[in-house]
């Protein structure tokens, strides 16, 4: 019983972790007060974090692993050519994608990373926002 | 007025005091319960059936979402299921380090299930206090793993990521903080006053119901029934460590009472077991590689080229998960099954709900931290919405016939 009053009494001593939140709250100038240590900055991204995909499309061979091996099935491969020879090339559905990072160990070329990138929200799944390499594509693909 | 009037009494699909969707049909007598029956199978995602379709890899990802809270438990068990069929080694370190993540986990799952059990008894206060404290051991896993659920570390024959040498100050930092706060947190959650009339008494199941229902993990612990997979079944790093035994509420000098109280007493001295297991798989941590074969298409490659069929035991934090795998000259399993633990503690409801009160039904279902997702298994849906009764007889006689097809292939 005092145990936890205890815990509740330092609780609330205790500086809050939480930034303050409905509008009427929102300092002036957010990097004057961060500055003088009032907000809380965002918590770090720890190394290693396994976020947004990034992709080469020039350095891709269009071997097709990542395709192969990607649990959700968030790779799509496309025909292009390069210089004469036909060739393939992949599109990542982020809104797919569950971030296991299999795509990127099995790579050859490295086509594929991650960065320590977090904010993907978008109001259309399958937005060209939310489509790695989709500008490449529209480029590319070559249609019958 | 001596007759006794029965009531019926639904709980379910989905309630409040239920994490998951389960349906329970309870008879009472004014707040006592005098029946219960569990309805399970809300939740089915045919998980099985879906790995047929994938290959050896992708089947990994996919059982790390049957459970998000053990989300390890299930590709471990999957992996050693593999291993065992084909033959593959794990090299040392990789099971040193599979055993740090997985004890990792059940001091997060335990530390949850404290939280769970706080709030269903309405202690709100001490839900807000553990799970503060798990997030802790989540920001670890995050480091360590790239994720706070959902590790993506474990491939067939080895790990993905090693424990390299800035991680281990984190993970010692880690448990520096836990053996500093588990003073007060065992103290909170064993002695305080208002836990211990809520929970002393209520749910009980004894050992020889332990027995005959099969409970698994601590729910079974928390009746003095001193089985722990990682104690009895040699696997990763758990032969190494021969001071490792069951722990059961006599390592407090209690009698085991099976109550919800010493289901409480068996997780937080898990906390403590789990953090000494660490420090030895720290202290012990070999050299070498993190697996066997380099490269997921190299693994399904040699997969492909097996016949047989292996089976992976593991203690999830809610005891043990099990995987039956078939494994046919084919990229992916041929047929799978994943015997999850509250698919053996589900049956344990019914004694220790006989006879409680009412308002004890919410802490008692919640005492063996059941994971519906995990359990449901069986469900049959049709594209025009009629519905089907199975009966067991027909069930059975489809199970059979199942293995006569799954044995000609595996021998034909
Ligand atoms: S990170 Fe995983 S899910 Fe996402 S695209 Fe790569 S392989 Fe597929
Ligand atoms: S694995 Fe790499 S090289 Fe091969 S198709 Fe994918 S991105 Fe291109």
């Amino acid at each position: 019983m005092f145990g936890i009053l205890y815990k509740v009494i330092e609780q609330l001593f205790s500086k809050k972790a939480t930034n303050p939140f409905p509008g009427r709250y929102i300092p002036d100038s957010t990097i004057e007060t961060l500055a003088n240590g009032r907000l809380n900055p965002p918590v770090p991204l720890p190394e290693g974090l396994r976020g947004r995909l990034m992709y080469d499309y020039d350095t891709c061979i269009g071997c097709g692993m990542c395709e192969k091996v990607c649990p959700a099935n968030a790779i799509e491969l496309y025909p292009v050519t390069v210089g004469e020879k036909k060739s393939k090339r992949i599109v990542i559905y982020l809104s797919r994608c569950t971030y296991c990072g299999e795509c990127v160990d099995i790579c050859p070329k490295n086509s594929i990373t991650m960065e320590r990138f977090v904010f993907m929200a978008g109001y259309n799944k399958y937005g060209n926002d939310l489509i790695i390499g989709s500008a490449q594509r529209q480029e590319n693909e070559i249609r019958e | 007025m001596d007759k006794t009037i029965t009531y019926p009494l639904q709980i379910g699909p989905t309630h409040p005091a239920f994490k998951e969707p389960v349906r329970f049909s309870f008879k009472v007598e004014g707040e006592r319960v005098a029946g219960v029956d569990i309805d399970l199978g809300y939740t089915h995602r045919a998980i099985e059936v879906i790995s047929k379709e994938r290959n050896f890899i992708q089947t990994i990802y996919l059982l790390e979402r049957i459970c998000g809270i053990c989300s390890v438990s299930h590709p471990m068990a999957y992996c050693m299921a593999v291993e065992d069929a084909s033959g593959i080694e794990v090299p040392p370190r990789a099971r040193y380090i599979r055993t740090i993540i997985g004890e990792l986990e059940r001091m997060h799952s335990h530390l949850l299930w404290a939280g769970v059990a706080a709030h269903e008894i309405g202690f709100d206060t001490l839900f807000l206090y553990t799970w503060n404290i798990r997030e802790k051991v989540l920001d670890c896993l995050e480091q360590f793993t790239g994720n706070r659920v959902n590790y993506a570390m474990l491939t067939i024959g080895g790990v993905r990521r090693d424990l390299t040498d800035d991680l281990i100050p984190v993970i010692e930092q880690t448990l520096e903080y836990y053996l500093e706060v588990y003073q007060r947190t065992s103290e909170i959650l064993l002695d305080d006053q208002s836990i211990r009339y809520r929970c002393e008494g209520t749910g009980i199941l004894t050992y020889d119901q332990a027995v005959a229902l099969c409970a698994v993990g601590p729910t079974a612990r928390a009746s003095g029934l001193a089985k722990d997979v990682r104690v009895d079944y040699p696997m990763l790093a758990y032969p190494d460590m021969d001071w490792l035994k069951p722990i059961t509420p006599l390592d407090i000098g209690k009698e085991p009472a099976g109550d919800v109280y010493d289901r409480m007493v068996v997780r937080v001295l898990e906390l403590k077991q789990s953090v000494d297991i660490i420090r030895f798989c720290l202290d012990n941590l070999p050299e070498g590689p993190i697996a066997s074969i380099n490269g997921s298409i190299k693994i399904i490659n040699k997969l492909k080229k097996v016949q047989g069929e292996g089976i992976g035991r593991y203690e999830a934090p809610r005891g043990e998960v099990a995987h039956y795998d078939i494994l046919d000259m084919s990229e992916c399993p041929v047929q799978m099954k994943v015997k999850a633990p509250t698919y053996s503690n589900a049956f344990a409801w019914v004694p220790m709900l006989q006879g409680s009160e009412i308002a004890d039904i919410p802490i008692v279902i919640a005492s063996i931290d059941p994971c519906i997702a995990c359990a449901d298994r069986m469900t049959i849906l049709r594209d025009d919405g009629a519905t089907e009764t199975l009966n067991a007889e027909y069930l059975h006689s489809l199970s059979v016939n199942k293995m006569k097809e799954v044995k000609s292939r595996c021998s034909g």
